[in-house]
């Protein structure tokens, strides 16, 4: 096959209108059409916006410094209409706190996955275009990866690099592209051989358009969802390795450090680590409920299935 | 194929993993900028090059890396883990009386998951887009999204501080001592001993770190077999058995189930490696002495032997799980084995 040039490069966003089908709608139309029907999606949408809204504004509603926001005078206060979420330990206010969280785990989760994605489809793209050893080789690595429960490899590379919300970061992406690699190169396998492709080729595309223009977007849909719920899963990955003191060191508002921090004397003010949970929860709920939404939108039968 | 050689494919295919998890972990604790001798000798003697030149050697760091894995390899081979730095014990010792806590929690919280899971997941299948289906929905979602660390503090909260329905943390309450070591496993080693308050303790200190630890995998079977179900009850086979007249519950009960939940066997593979990863939350929180609990103490001080053992095991643990899965799927549908 004939080698690629470098000047082909165009970044593999999902662009919607790069399949063009003669007739109806495209795929990624009909599916947001089919999303807004979607109730479950809709009420994910709806929690995300709320709290992206939150971790965008929460400066200017709750101007918040770490360091001079303690009142000792107002130590472990229950929710109260000056406190709603209560205080901590050190007088600091539970839902200041919890919504600085908002703009560390949000973004955080975002970044690893997309990170994790990209990674992971030039891999699997790689691999099951070039097929042979090359795909054998690269694709026992992923193997290797998926070997390996989740948190627990990463906690094993946090605990090597050292306890900050980077190195967590780092951890996460490094347990979390494999799934991809595997997918896009399933997607790419199935699809390399149809007519399409071929044609592309005969008429001299060169292969790695071939690739971006006209396979990865055939594979847009499954990649889409698992990314949505990845989100999800990766803000509960980077608050767990948080919570076990491998992720942002006190005083950040990060929510799992601050359930750790709650942890001793959650009998006694249990407002501490019950919103920072609630926050995990709901951040977490939303992003399933819109890869759950997504999932049933993009399934041609109709059906939701999984 | 047949049975045999596709069982025989299926292990040796495990032995270059098993060996790739060795490289691999090897690699994870050399890209570490912290230099191990650091852990190894006092602060006072890291000033001492001859100390430090001494400890090198014997812990074989000064040996080039590929010579130093092919002795980490071989080491394994027979056992040997090596020596954690801080309690200087040998780490295999310590996996030994780690992991059947671990496994101990792992069988009780998948038995719950599937327990939980199959009949919600059924009951979401029939009643599809009514409100039967929106709840167990629903109860998915949240065991899917819940953090772990979190249902376990609160779970402790309400069952045990406030209420007192359940006991607290660890395996046994704590005026009892473990049973004589056996198996490891306290039920089994409590009836041997023929200590059945051993038993019944034992067994009331799992039920709430088995169902918060099978909060994740709950979510999973009952989305796994709902989606499994729908997809059999809509088969030729299940609308031939409606048209000649069998009852509702037959078709169900004979077609649609026994079809149904054999794809949710392979998720069970998968929903293991989700137990072992909450298990290193769940036993933190528990005082759960098991391999989880101890990786992240171990990870706390970076004590590599211990994390590098600990999550050596967790792997292999996975890996057997997902060989066994693979094996069983192939036993159940011939078609796989092709």
């Amino acid at each position: 096959m004939a080698t690629t040039t470098p000047t082909d490069v165009t970044p593999p966003v999902l662009p919607s209108a790069a399949m063009a089908r003669p007739a109806g709608p495209s795929p990624m139309r009909r599916a947001l059409r089919l999303l807004r029907r979607n109730k479950t999606a809709v009420a994910g949408l709806v929690i995300l916006a709320l709290w992206l809204v939150i971790a965008a504004v929460a400066p200017i509603i709750a101007p918040y410094d770490p360091l001079q926001d303690q009142n000792l005078k107002a130590r472990l206060q229950p929710p109260s209409a000056q406190y709603p979420f209560g205080t901590d330990d050190l007088g600091r206010d539970v839902f200041k706190r919890v919504i600085h969280g908002a703009r560390i785990s949000i973004p955080a989760g975002i970044i690893v996955v997309l990170a994790a994605a990209a990674i992971g489809i030039t891999y699997g793209a790689v691999a099951g275009y070039m097929g042979g050893w090359t795909d054998n080789i690269l694709m026992r690595l992923t193997d290797l990866m998926l070997a390996f429960p989740l948190i627990v490899l990463a906690l094993a590379i946090a605990a090597v690099l050292g306890p900050n919300l980077r190195n967590a970061a780092i951890a996460a992406i490094a347990v979390t592209w494999a799934e991809y690699a595997r997918i896009t190169r399933g997607q790419i396998l199935a699809i390399k051989n149809q007519e399409y492709v071929g044609a592309a080729n005969a008429v001299g595309v060169p292969n790695l358009r071939v690739m971006l223009r006209h396979i990865l977007p055939n594979a847009q849909a499954p990649l889409l969802v698992k990314i949505t719920t990845d989100i999800g899963a990766v803000i509960l990955l980077i608050a767990g390795l948080s919570f076990l003191g491998l992720g942002d060191p006190p005083p950040s508002p990060e929510w799992g450090a601050m359930i750790a921090l709650a942890r001793p004397k959650f009998s006694a003010a249990w407002w501490t680590g019950t919103f920072p949970g609630l926050a995990i929860l709901t951040v977490v709920m939303a992003f399933n409920f819109l890869g759950d939404g997504l999932r049933d939108a993009f399934d041609p039968r109709g059906q939701s299935h999984q | 194929m047949n049975l045999f050689s596709f069982i025989t494919r299926r292990v040796l295919v495990t032995i270059p993993l098993l060996l790739g998890i060795t490289l691999l972990l090897f690699a994870i604790s050399r890209i570490g900028g912290a230099d191990p001798i650091a852990f190894i000798v006092s602060e006072r003697a890291a000033n001492d090059p001859a100390i430090v030149a001494a400890a090198r050697e014997k812990w074989g760091l000064d040996r080039p890396a590929p010579e130093q894995y092919l002795r980490y390899v071989t080491n394994l081979a027979r056992g040997d883990f090596g020596l954690g730095f801080t309690n200087k014990r040998p780490v295999a010792e310590d996996l030994r009386q780690f992991t059947p806590a671990t496994i101990e929690l792992a069988v009780t919280a998948t038995l719950f998951a599937i327990l939980l899971g199959v009949p919600l997941g059924v009951i979401a299948a029939l009643y599809k887009d009514r409100w039967p289906d929106g709840v167990a929905r629903f109860i998915s979602l949240i065991g899917v999204s819940m953090p772990v660390f979190w249902l376990a503090l609160v779970g402790l909260e309400i069952f045990y501080a406030r209420l007192n329905w359940l006991p607290g943390v660890g395996r046994l309450d704590t005026s009892m001592t473990a049973p004589p070591l056996v198996t490891g496993f306290y039920v089994v080693d409590g009836l041997l001993a023929g200590r059945l308050d051993i038993v019944r303790s034992n067994l009331s200190h799992l039920i709430l770190p088995s169902l918060v630890l099978g909060a994740f995998g709950m979510g999973l079977i009952t989305r796994m077999t709902r989606s499994s179900v729908l997809e059999v009850l809509q088969m030729d086979y299940v609308r031939t058995a409606r048209a000649k007249g069998l009852s509702e519950w037959r078709v169900i009960n004979g077609h649609a189930l026994r079809n149904g939940l054999i794809p949710v066997v392979t998720v069970i593979g998968l929903l293991f490696g989700g137990l072992l990863s909450g298990a290193v939350l769940t036993e933190t929180i528990f005082a759960w002495p098991g391999l989880g609990r101890y990786v992240v103490q171990a990870a706390g001080i970076r004590d590599y032997p211990a994390v590098m053992g600990a999550t050596l095991v967790i792997a292999v643990m996975f890996v057997v799980v997902n060989l066994a899965v693979d094996i069983l799927y192939g036993v159940l549908d011939p078609r796989i084995r092709a």
